[in-house]
């Protein structure tokens, strides 16, 4: 071995010693408070959660975790998350049709119509709830991240 | 045909304090490329060097044929370093755009201050050095004191032409240079070049502006830089592709699989080898914008495209006389003699002036444009 490869692999081994593991900034999560005095479960239609927007930022995820029973393609809940201000804008739906009745189900809406919120237009953000059909209860937990 | 060079000095604040043209030797470097600094080396006598001090101002200053002497690329160095041997000193200053990097990008994420949208690349740089280093500066909004930050009385921010590409751009807390680069990178990879320097206006006060497509002329089809035409010599042409990139990875703010990724690929330069795809990571975990964060990646991917460089020390003839008939900036043609019958298209990145005992050699480093 001449001494450019005993270098070359020593300079090759602090390389690997030396490497940085690649950060991730963490999301912030904006509290979802109860609202019109809904609890879940919900049996009716509603905006039982709202959130404050209190600084410019990107919509990252609303998580969830939901019951409900019966829950079917023809019966389920419809979930939208709305931003507000002078005049409220749908950001997006996603629904329990295709989700198994009777068990907790993740459910998450990660695309967005606004690509940015903007806290001076739309200082709040909720969620509405609907049915189709005659779903169960819903039992739902969210959670909003943005960036 | 001949060359004068003197060095006039000044101080910190622009007020000038002498001309000296008896140095012993020097050396100096003009960079035009956005990420590099360059760098002049003054050999003086003890006396001569006795009164400059930190950021002392030198300008280079020639008379070509005894025509008015006129201030060399409007270069100005702040002196850096100091050398004390027996019977000289040697000092060395660092060309004025250095002065970005005294500065960070000291507002929050996500303000306006630190989080542009897409605007044209040299209004973006003008616009962050304004509120970085000078009137823009808005010190209930920036962190800390802001003592001393502001260096208008010293230092103009050129209104910008608005030439570049639009670029978007996230930089909270990051270097001020790294950010003006980076902004040239990504006008420059959307296809227009974008550069900036700081240089004196002549009078004692520096001036921070921007180029955009060419900081000299394009003199492509009237200049040929080659050896065979006797204005070349010492050609040396280094193609490297050690430290390219042929995909670039940007990754913003968020976790797992709710990163903001945005990615950048030249597929061109990928289709070279079956091992041609090199992926790189950009690290910005404060972008929190796909445009910005796109941008970022079409940067990275500029930045990391393979090097070709070629060094040469320039012959001036009646025909091609640095200061005349080219200079720092310029787009030419170039041929060297191990490459025959090829012409290349590259800019002048930097030019070189040493003198050793009265004896002038001017180089020239040039790049590709592509």
């Amino acid at each position: 071995m001449t001494d450019r490869t005993v270098l070359a692999t020593v300079k090759a081994h602090g390389r690997r010693v030396g490497q940085a593991e690649v950060a991730e900034r963490a999301m912030t999560l904006l509290p979802l408070n109860p609202h019109d005095g809904l609890v879940s479960p919900f049996a009716a239609n509603g905006n039982p959660f709202l959130a404050p927007i209190w600084r410019d930022c990107t919509p990252a995820r609303l998580a969830m975790s939901v019951y409900c029973t019966p829950n079917n393609g023809a019966n389920y809940w419809t979930i939208t998350l709305y931003i507000s201000g002078a005049f409220g804008l749908a950001q997006g739906s996603v629904s329990t049709s295709a989700l198994a009745a009777a068990q907790w189900q993740p459910l998450a809406l990660t695309t967005f119509v606004a690509a940015r919120w903007s806290a001076a237009s739309f200082p709040i953000a909720y969620i509405q709830i609907a049915k189709t059909g005659a779903p169960g209860n819903l039992y739902l937990s969210p959670a909003l991240y943005v960036l | 045909m001949s060359v004068q060079l003197f060095w006039r000095v000044a101080k910190p604040t622009g007020e000038y304090l002498t001309t000296l043209a008896n140095y012993q030797d020097c050396d100096y470097t003009i960079v035009a490329a956005p990420d590099a600094v360059g760098v002049a080396e003054l050999t003086l006598s003890p006396s001569a060097a006795a009164f400059l001090g930190p950021d002392y101002r030198i300008e280079p200053w020639r008379s070509i044929d005894g025509a008015p002497p006129y201030q060399d690329n409007g270069a100005v160095y702040l002196l850096r370093a100091f050398r004390y041997k027996a019977g000289a000193v040697s000092v060395t200053g660092e060309q004025a755009k250095s002065i970005l990097k005294r500065r960070i990008i000291a507002y929050p994420a996500g303000s306006a201050y630190a989080d542009k949208a897409a605007a044209a690349a040299d209004t973006q740089l003008l616009t962050f050095a304004s509120q970085q280093l000078a009137s823009g500066i808005v010190a209930a909004d920036r962190d800390g004191p802001e003592t001393q930050a502001d260096l208008s009385a010293y230092l103009s921010i050129s209104p910008s032409p608005g030439l570049g590409a639009s670029v978007a751009k996230a930089a909270a807390r990051r270097g001020l240079f790294e950010v003006a680069a980076e902004l040239c990178q990504a006008s420059t990879a959307a296809g227009t070049y974008v550069t900036f320097d700081i240089v004196g206006d002549g009078t004692g006060r520096l001036v921070l502006r921007t180029y955009a497509t060419a900081r000299g002329v394009d003199r492509r089809t009237t200049l040929m830089l080659a050896e065979d035409r006797g204005t070349l010599e010492d050609a040396e042409l280094t193609i490297d592709y050690r430290d390219e990139a042929t995909v670039a990875i940007a990754g913003g703010a968020g976790e797992k699989a709710d990163r903001r990724i945005q990615t950048a690929l030249d597929t061109t330069r990928m289709a070279l080898s079956p091992f041609g795809r090199r992926e790189v990571f950009v690290d910005m975990s404060n972008t929190d914008t796909d445009a910005a964060l796109a941008d970022e990646a079409d940067a990275a991917l500029w930045a990391a495209r393979p090097t070709m460089q070629l060094t040469g020390t320039l012959r001036e003839t009646d025909v091609c006389i640095r200061g005349i008939d080219v200079d720092l900036g310029d787009i030419v043609s170039a041929q060297i003699a191990a490459l025959p019958g090829r012409t290349l298209t590259m800019r002048i990145d930097a030019v070189r002036e040493s003198w050793r005992a009265g004896q002038r050699t001017p180089s020239v480093v040039l790049r590709s444009l592509t």
